[in-house]
């Protein structure tokens, strides 16, 4: 009971990191974008896709 | 890319993921979403030539359609809490079947009805959730509870939850809600005839249903006619809401008559003592009423419609090509307007109805912070799901997945024939994910360009998509296991399932034969 209740908090704390890493990064992304910046847009994609792998993980 | 089974079949490897991993082996919309994006990006980079700075467009777009989506369904579960936290939504359930001493009638009222109210005001399985136990009280077995709480909201989840599912349709196709309303209203109408008649049939038996067809044509006309009303006024968000509240008005009159009437076993004094906490069934509507005078005033009134129109949020693309030459043309993003959104309106009546009804001594301590926590309980996983699925969809239409999917189906099909499928892809979309949102995520590009490439006219094929996937997403397992779990199933639900596909199928065949007949008489066209 103890273990579902810890492992259901977990879950429910990584995916509302994965929703603001989903819903914040594609803005970063954008802006880096619109300034030609690779880095800047690499760094963006890297947390979206992070975004997405905590979605998977905690879905 | 040019056309033939494998490359038709590598343009749906995403869109078959996210099907299998859900369907097969049961993951949940976010887990599978996320899967299916990652497919979309690989195959559209591996195979269909979009380069990195394509797909990263691809995915600001995306975001932009979600919050559009999001704002609303975030609002509509704020708005569900706060009148559920004062105990509103229970007395309106309660109060509603005093009105007739006829059991079937009773079971129509709340399974049909008050479930269709409830899905215009707040969705994503609250109508099962809440009716189902309503209906076992009344005294139907926990089997026929579910069944009639999930069919009997199935015609209004396109225009419900403030018509989030319409508006996903809108952002994903381009196309403006004046032409696509019209008919997916008249076939959502339609289809609410046949709800009615399954809700009857699960209710009372077959010479039930028969003797009660008068008043449920009655009452579906008038549902469907007022849905049809508002949103081709572009009142789109209280389609749904209106037209249900429009039908639970003329159910308040036919019941007058003596043949519907009788002496009702359910005491409205009784119910709204509420176990020695009184409540006023008119504070109790409120939140709805003041949500409906807020749409209305906020629409309709030029000046305050002015107002809340002047801040919007936009940001411009440029023209996108892949490395085989697709092209998709610069274009402003969906615009996303902050103030006048459906999702603010819905904000500002869940403040209002907070107000109201803490001065009225509805709440316990502690309330606010009971409603906030249950709307991020409700909303996150959800949330995550269609940020991934659309992440996902617009790669896809971006690099020219989609039309080669639509080019497929169009030469399979003919026109003859696809005008009936449609109802049939939207629904499976919605069984399979468990929304009708998702699926016109997922599929109404591809029912747009395929309706282009056969000349089929493209507002009809579009509305038997969307209606499709309002029944289909009925009928999903999602829901029926919400419906369960509220009526002490929690174990049986395959049982249940069994019968829900066994009702839920005659309104999506009468769906695909209307779309056929009206595509034959030239519709649109």
């Amino acid at each position: 009971m103890t273990n579902d209740s810890g492992s259901n908090h977990r879950r429910s704390r990584l995916q509302k990191l994965a929703l603001l890493l989903a819903l914040a990064s594609p803005f970063g992304l954008y802006l880096a974008l619109q300034q030609d910046n690779l880095y800047g847009s690499l760094f963006f994609f890297i947390l979206l896709a992070a975004g997405m792998l905590l979605t998977f993980m905690s879905g | 890319m040019p056309l033939n089974f494998w490359t038709w079949l590598l343009a749906l490897s995403p869109v078959a993921v996210v099907l299998i991993l859900m369907l097969g082996l049961h993951w949940g919309g976010s887990r599978a979403g996320a899967a299916g994006w990652a497919a979309g990006l690989l195959v559209a980079g591996f195979f269909f030539g979009a380069g990195p700075r394509l797909l990263a467009y691809t995915q600001v777009k995306a975001i932009l359609l979600t919050l559009d989506v999001l704002y609303i369904i975030w609002m509509a579960l704020l708005l569900y809490h706060t009148a559920n936290e004062a105990g509103a939504v229970d007395i309106i359930g309660k109060a509603l079947p005093a009105l007739t001493a006829n059991r079937t009638l009773q079971g129509l009222l709340l399974g049909w009805l008050f479930a269709s109210f409830l899905q215009g005001m707040g969705g994503f399985g609250v109508p099962v959730a809440v009716t189902a136990p309503l209906l076992v009280g009344l005294g139907y077995t926990p089997v026929q509870s579910v069944i009639m709480a999930c069919i009997g909201h199935g015609w209004a989840v396109n225009f419900g939850s403030m018509a989030t599912s319409f508006q996903t349709m809108l952002a994903v196709t381009g196309l403006p809600a004046e032409l696509l309303a019209p008919d997916s209203a008249i076939l959502l109408g339609a289809s609410s005839l046949a709800c009615g008649m399954i809700v009857a049939l699960a209710a009372g038996g077959r010479k039930e249903m028969m003797r009660l067809l008068p008043p449920i044509t009655v009452l579906s006309i008038v549902m469907g006619g007022a849905q049809y009303l508002l949103v081709t006024n572009q009142v789109y968000a209280l389609g749904a809401t209106g037209g249900a509240m429009a039908g639970m008005l003329a159910a308040g009159l036919l019941t007058r008559l003596p043949v519907y009437r009788g002496s009702s076993n359910l005491d409205i004094r009784r119910i709204l003592n509420n176990d020695g906490k009184p409540r006023s069934l008119w504070i109790s509507i409120s939140a709805y009423v003041v949500l409906v005078v807020l749409t209305f005033a906020l629409n309709l009134i030029p000046p305050l419609n002015q107002l809340v129109d002047s801040v919007q949020f936009n940001l411009a693309f440029p023209e996108l090509r892949t490395g085989l030459g697709f092209s998709t043309p610069a274009e402003m993003g969906r615009s996303i307007n902050l103030f006048g959104h459906p999702g603010a309106i819905l904000f500002y009546a869940s403040a209002i109805a907070f107000v109201v009804y803490r001065r009225a001594g509805y709440y316990s301590p502690g309330a606010l912070t009971r409603i906030l926590k249950k709307v991020v309980g409700g909303a996150v996983n959800s949330s995550l799901g269609i940020v991934a699925m659309v992440g996902m969809a617009v790669a896809m239409s971006n690099s020219g997945m989609t039309n080669l999917l639509a080019e497929g189906l169009s030469v399979s099909f003919g026109n003859t024939v696809f005008p009936a499928i449609a109802p049939f892809i939207g629904a499976l979309g919605a069984f399979i994910t468990g929304s009708n949102n998702n699926s016109n995520v997922l599929f109404a590009l591809l029912q747009m360009r395929t309706a282009e490439l056969l000349g089929l006219s493209t507002p009809l094929i579009l509305g038997a998509q969307t209606t499709g996937g309002s029944l289909g997403s009925i009928l999903a397992p999602a829901k029926v296991i919400v419906g369960c779990s509220t009526v002490g199933l929690g174990e049986n639900e395959s049982a249940v399932m069994g019968k829900i596909l066994v009702y839920g199928f005659p309104p999506i065949l009468m769906t695909a034969l209307l779309t056929l007949l009206m595509s034959w008489l030239g519709w649109g066209r």
